[in-house]
């Protein structure tokens, strides 16, 4: 009994100090309002890691049937490109962007529509931190002044 | 000692025309590789064509006479650097205004096989209303492409999303007379900027 008790005092004590929040912070995490319909769409953040070299091994998001970290690149011929990456390595006090016409995650097979959410789930899996789950929100980009309900 | 006077002197002329040669080209050259404009000069004639926009009509560039038109290529699958380009577009048409009316943005894709015209009709006025998306069958895209210089082809990723396209994502300004004045990278995606070159235009 005593040792039960013990345990979950000791677990729980362990769960306080461990991983993620704690090593890992996510911030200014947004993503893009597309059109109704629309199958994909893409996240930015920008990720920081406080704590020892640590590397993101994997995505998901509820809204998507799946996610994946891909960085767009333009030749110097302006051909635009993305390049899957598989695991993104990011060693210890560094801050990786994740921004519009570099790196982002892509939401593959949108299950609704963004159009009219608030926010959209997003978890990654960090091979040293863990578990770590943000509540990205929707945001719709450029103007729509021209915009007339039917 | 005549004779080395004259000689002296034509050297000295020939100095001075040489001299006054280079100024004269350099003051020319200067004049001709500083642009006015944010966008890179282009300038080439803007050739016809005619696709499918997203009512399922036909619609020719040359619908556009009186207008400056923005043209890029893109698809509607594309996470990135399209919706960004479409966000930019919009921002430059709210920057313009009153003359906004005189200008037409026209989107193509390059992905006819996933962008249909009941998909571009649901993308595309998602935008703006006035935005113009077009497809066609593989063989017209193709030859439109071909005839502005886009390059574009699948890319096999090794992704859930079966494909993707690379392709040239510069937006081409075509002036009201029909030629490719101005082309915008993806580094010139300054929306005040490209709504400043295309005042000068009007």
């Amino acid at each position: 009994m005593n040792k039960i008790a013990l345990f979950s005092i000791l677990f729980f004590a362990l769960a306080q100090f461990s991983y993620a929040e704690d090593q890992i912070v996510i911030n200014d995490a947004w993503v893009r309002e597309v059109p109704p319909g629309t199958s994909v769409s893409a996240v930015y953040m920008t990720i920081e890691n406080k704590g020892e070299h640590d590397k993101l091994v994997s995505l998901s998001s509820e809204i998507a049937e799946s996610a994946e970290l891909h960085t767009s690149k333009v030749d110097e011929n302006g051909v635009a490109t993305m390049e899957m990456i598989k695991i993104l390595d990011i060693p210890s006090d560094t801050t990786v962007e994740l921004e519009p016409g570099g790196m982002h995650v892509m939401l593959l097979g949108l299950k609704e529509s963004l159009v009219g959410k608030e926010v959209v789930n997003l978890k990654l899996v960090f091979d040293k931190a863990g578990v770590v789950v943000v509540e990205v929100p929707v945001k719709k980009t450029g103007h729509m002044d021209h915009q007339h309900h039917h | 000692m005549k004779r080395r006077n004259v000689f002296k002197i034509l050297i000295g002329i020939l100095v001075l025309i040489l001299l006054l040669w280079g100024v004269i080209l350099y003051v020319y050259l200067d004049h001709n590789t500083k642009s006015d404009y944010y966008g890179m000069v282009y300038e080439r004639e803007a050739p016809e064509f005619t696709l499918t926009d997203q009512e399922g009509a036909k619609v020719s560039l040359s619908d556009f006479k009186d207008k400056v038109v923005l043209l890029f290529f893109g698809y509607t699958y594309c996470p990135d650097i399209c919706p960004m380009t479409m966000s930019v577009m919009n921002n430059v048409v709210d920057q313009l205004g009153d003359k906004a009316d005189q200008v037409q943005v026209v989107f193509v894709t390059v992905d006819p096989q996933r962008d249909t015209v009941k998909k571009l009709k649901s993308y595309i006025p998602y935008y703006n209303e006035n935005f113009i998306g077009l497809t066609g069958t593989p063989q017209e895209i193709d030859k439109v492409a071909d005839d502005y210089n886009i390059f574009y082809s699948k890319e096999e990723v090794e992704s859930s999303s079966g494909y993707l396209m690379g392709h040239n994502s510069s937006v081409l300004l075509i002036t009201p007379d029909g030629e490719i004045f101005l082309r915008y990278s993806q580094n010139k995606m300054d929306p005040v900027s490209i709504a400043a070159d295309i005042e000068k235009i009007l």
